[in-house]
């Protein structure tokens, strides 16, 4: 196996709002193992590679809690259960229809196992709900 | 920023929720807040729970049934007043959160649903009932949301906790979304800030590694601010999964509820249940210790020998992990087991160590008073109810009961009394201190979380001797002198999940030498607290060790009202 296959390779949606004017999209490659989940990797990337990349960690662990959830490549999952192939190359995006805090950190609101309700506005937030395209 | 409020609340698993709630009850003219580090229901680790939750519900069991075995299993180390409540309260408390919403699972095949550590020789009652952590707290929640006196604050993390006169009046906290402090004058302060399982490298409390939720904030800010802890050498461990590595949280599950044997390298059982689960650490151990471990180091959970069949393993498993919730986890689980999709065929490796629960921290009465006044604890950060082991299916309940306790107590004694201003310079001083962590070069916490979890694993694990914990002494003297001073946290206010654990990490040093410190005073074995040098439990040492401010250790008397040693 070529070394680049097994290199995951991630696009990040990035915002800081009290610095950033917009946001931006920043690359980043982690080594893949077995068992590596998408999860895993993005807290591979805050430990080595960018210790600003903020996001939700899980809470469960189990997929039960809906804290890591995000938009991958265009599609809203929890990244705690989404498990890695070598060679992957893969969108990140704050989950969709939430204000952005930081980069993948989103402001859920008061809703929380339900998504159809209302979520409070953040001043100075991004609330994104256009589609993205797949990377 | 500055607020008031009549009853703060630290933390928004299940005893925060659960006192708010009750404080909120109480009078609708009280106002409480309660601060949780992240969304309640999506952070800390009531969600996470598996579920297991035991109370009485057996036409032939009781109350001072379930009360005899807690102690047997706490080897007499428990405050009994605090069983009596415990024992006594659980049905009410779980009735009412499932009025709530929260959805209590059937429990199928087995032996139906009992508590798997009942004391060997003690009569057995199916009392264990099954509500998953996130049902659970999505119903606390919503309880939560109808009382318009309680006000929430999400992406929170309590700093310090504020005193006068041996008073708590209050809290400095920080705003992880803005990274702003905001200082809480309150006129009673509930603790219920979770456990400490992060401490070490493997957690039942940090299934993927660290996280954050479980660093035992909560007992340093109590120690710092004068309050008392008792048994902090007492931590449970359980399995640590070694292979297949997929995740199951708590390996001991696939015993306790699919049937499951210990069985080491040679193919031997070396243990039968029900066992207290500190005897499994022990006995798993030895096993490896004697060299009939495995490769890996570990030793085996069998699900070939198990009574059950293929399809009774799945359904037991599903239950477990609450598969119709965890959906997706299933399907990977499924895909990742070994090759073999049939959980017959399974056999799992696992270690002891695991850090699974905390039975130390802040002394409370039934009331859940500390010694400080305005000070409530409830929850894994309060000790004394779970002697020197827990029960499994005890921590679940224990939330609900003491939590609705110390949520009444706060109630009452903020009626009583008025704020106290804190002095002008508190929040400055503060944001000072936590600001001084911003710096060009340095130590990053996780460097120094990693070394803690390195030395605790390696001296402070299931079995201890007082050469390895002066060992562990040494190394957190090392790290105050060389590490700390250079903390270093990443640059940036919002969000900044890098200065949360620069936060943090001091405090996490702070337990680690409590904890330490405990393990080198008792000086004999008891439940989860193994002495090699010290095998036996000593009678001389049926007490709790104390630990207050400046790491001052002392002894004092347990609290027996029903059952003495012997009966």
């Amino acid at each position: 196996m070529k070394m680049s296959d097994e290199l995951i390779l991630l696009k990040v949606f990035r915002y800081d709002p009290s610095t950033d004017r917009a946001p931006r999209y920043e690359e980043y490659q982690v080594p893949w193992r077995d068992g590596l989940l998408l999860l895993s990797a993005l807290k591979y990337v805050r430990d080595n590679l960018d210790e600003t990349l903020a996001f939700r960690d899980y809470c469960c662990g189990c997929s039960w809690c809906m804290s890591c959830i995000m938009m991958v490549d265009g599609k809203g999952m929890q990244t705690c259960s989404r498990p890695l192939k070598p060679g992957e190359r893969l969108l990140v995006e704050p989950m969709r229809g939430y204000p952005v805090i930081k980069d993948l950190a989103v402001d859920f609101g008061v809703t929380i196992m339900t998504p159809e309700g209302a979520f409070k506005k953040m001043e100075g937030t991004v609330i994104r709900k256009e589609k993205v395209d797949s990377y | 920023m500055r607020m008031k409020t009549d009853v703060l609340v630290i933390g928004g698993g299940g005893a925060g929720a659960r006192a708010a709630i009750e404080a909120a009850k109480n009078d609708p003219k009280l106002s409480i807040v309660i601060l949780n580090q992240g969304p309640i229901g999506k952070s800390g680790l009531t969600s996470m729970a598996n579920g297991g939750m035991q109370w009485v519900s057996h036409p032939d069991d009781s109350p001072r049934n379930l009360l005899e075995d807690i102690i047997q299993v706490g080897c007499y180390l428990n405050d009994q007043n605090l069983v009596e409540v415990l024992a006594e309260e659980g049905p009410k408390r779980a009735e009412e959160l499932i009025k709530w919403g929260a959805k209590m699972l059937p429990f199928k095949g087995g032996k139906g649903g009992g508590s798997a550590d009942t004391p060997p020789g003690r009569p057995w009652y199916p009392r264990s009932h099954y509500i998953p952590g996130v049902t659970y707290m999505a119903a606390l929640r919503n309880e939560l949301e109808r009382h318009p006196n309680i006000t929430s604050l999400e992406d929170v993390i309590a700093t310090k906790l504020l005193t006068t006169d041996e008073r708590v009046i209050g809290a400095t906290v920080l705003n992880i979304r803005t990274g702003e402090f905001i200082l809480i004058e309150a006129k009673a302060t509930v603790l219920a800030s979770g456990g400490l399982g992060e401490l070490f490298p493997h957690s039942t409390n940090a299934p993927f590694g660290m996280h954050g939720h479980a660093t035992g904030m909560g007992y340093a800010m109590a120690y710092h601010a004068g309050g008392e802890l008792i048994d902090m050498e007492m931590v449970q461990f359980t399995g640590n999964q070694l292979y297949p590595s997929w995740l199951l949280g708590n390996p001991a599950l696939l015993s306790s509820m699919c049937g499951g044997k210990y069985v080491n390298a040679l193919g031997k059982e070396f243990l039968k249940l029900p066992q207290p689960r500190d005897a499994i650490q022990r006995l798993a151990h030895k096993e490896i210790k004697e060299g009939r471990g495995t490769e890996r180091g570990g030793v085996f959970i069998d699900l070939t020998l198990s009574p059950l069949s293929s399809v009774e393993i799945e359904e037991q498993l599903k239950i477990s992990l609450a598969e119709e919730i965890a959906k997706e986890r299933w399907k990977l689980i499924k895909a990742m087991s070994v090759n073999d999709p049939d959980p017959k065929n399974w056999r799992v490796e696992f270690t002891p160590g695991g850090a699974h629960f905390f039975m130390g921290g802040v002394r409370i009465n039934e009331r859940c008073e500390t010694n400080l006044g305005g000070l409530y604890a409830a929850g894994e950060v309060s000790g004394g109810v779970h002697g020197a082991n827990r029960m499994g299916g005890n921590a679940m309940v224990e939330i609900i009961v003491f939590g609705a306790r110390a949520g009444s107590s706060a109630a009452e004694y903020a009626k009583s009394v008025n704020w106290v201003d804190p002095k002008e310079a508190t929040l400055k001083d503060e944001n000072e201190r936590l600001c001084g962590f911003f710096k060009i070069r340095g130590v990053a916490p996780r460097t120094i979380m990693d070394k803690i979890a390195t030395f605790m694993a390696e001296y402070v694990g299931v079995a201890r001797t007082e050469t390895d914990l002066k060992k562990a002494l040494s190394e957190i003297e090392s790290l105050r002198a060389n590490d700390l001073p250079n903390l270093r946290a990443p640059q940036g206010r919002c969000f900044n999940l890098g200065w949360v654990e620069a936060i943090q990490v001091p405090h996490m040093v702070d337990v680690a030498e409590m904890i330490v410190r405990s393990a080198l005073l008792r000086t004999e074995s008891r439940g989860a607290h193994y002495r090699e040098d010290y095998p036996e439990t000593d009678p001389r040492w049926l007490k709790h060790t104390r630990i207050k401010k400046n790491m001052e250790l002392s002894t004092t008397p347990v609290i027996i009202t029903e059952l003495s040693p012997g009966e």
